[in-house]
């Protein structure tokens, strides 16, 4: 084989250097796998919950929007990220010191930073969500209270659990 | 390996496509790290005019201080990796690509996991005092 065409000569290198890259993509890309699978796990585990807490308790307007919001972007969300940090584990797993697999490697790699854009979106989303969400919620009993005093409502009539104590 | 001139796309010319979407992180890189410092400046503005600084606040401070310093490595290592990606004359010779792609995967483990052991500190060191 010749070693005058550059590609030829480096390439094998190159794709050695690139091996070196493996033992840092599978920790991140096995996090990255874990703290999505677990989303999915805290989901499962949060529909039950409030279908309980809602039989219990009068459904509030912060609770209705919590498990909305919960139901609606939280499932596709982890799956979603779940989905796309495979691909990564499926890179480093690929890499190998002479680069056999090199091209579906790089290819899945090139997947994996294709999705990853919307996955950080979607996660901005989520947070900026999460946030209004929080800063309404915080809101609501202050709103009641105000209500109530107005109104002369009994606290017990709205179904507020923290006030029957 | 494939030859240059082959029908299928060298492993390079591979890497080389992902830049635009690299590209892309960066720039929403950038605006997580834009957010959590206006998380700490509204932070240190409200303790400043509202209150003294607890342990839990200075903490909660540090631990998004944290968060900036290692995005910030991890965003300039991914600057470094599209200059490489970008370079003329990268898939015949990508040593310096393969190079760029390794130090940005390394970086960000070390990064996240010095995070995270920062973070976990700041929470024990808080739960403990």
């Amino acid at each position: 084989m010749s070693t005058n065409i550059p590609s030829l000569r480096t390439a094998p290198q190159a794709a050695a250097i690139a091996y070196g890259a493996r033992t840092s993509i599978l920790p991140m890309a096995w996090a990255g796998l874990l703290v999505y699978a677990a989303f999915v796990g805290l989901w499962l585990a949060f529909v039950p919950f409030s279908l309980l807490y809602v039989w219990k308790e009068p459904p509030t307007e912060a609770l209705k929007i919590t498990t909305a919001t919960g139901l609606i972007a939280i499932l596709p969300y982890s799956l979603y990220g779940a989905w796309v940090f495979r691909k990564l584990l499926r890179c480093g797993r690929l890499l190998t010191p002479d680069g056999e697999n090199l091209e579906e490697a790089l290819s899945l790699h090139r997947q994996f930073w294709k999705h990853a854009p919307f996955l950080s979106a979607f996660s901005l989303a989520v947070v900026l969500g999460a946030l209004l969400l929080a800063g309404g919620m915080s809101r609501i009993p202050k709103s009641y209270a105000i209500s109530a005093e107005a109104t002369h409502i009994n606290h017990y009539s709205l179904g507020r659990s923290s006030d029957r104590a | 390996m494939d030859h240059p001139n082959s029908p299928t796309p060298s492993p390079w010319a591979i890497l080389r496509s992902t830049r635009r979407a690299i590209i892309a992180i960066t720039m929403l890189l950038s605006l997580w790290i834009l957010l959590v410092l206006s998380f700490m400046w509204i932070g240190a503005w409200g303790v400043a005019t509202h209150g003294r600084w607890s342990t839990g606040d200075l903490c909660f401070f540090l631990a998004l201080a944290g968060f900036v310093v290692s995005h910030s490595i991890v965003g300039w290592k991914m600057i470094q990796l599209v200059r490489a990606l970008g370079k003329p004359g990268m898939e015949s010779d990508p040593k310096d690509a393969a190079t760029a792609f390794t130090a940005f995967w390394k970086t960000n483990l070390r990064a996240h996991a010095i995070l995270w052991v920062w973070i976990v500190l700041l929470i024990a060191f808080t739960t403990l005092s």
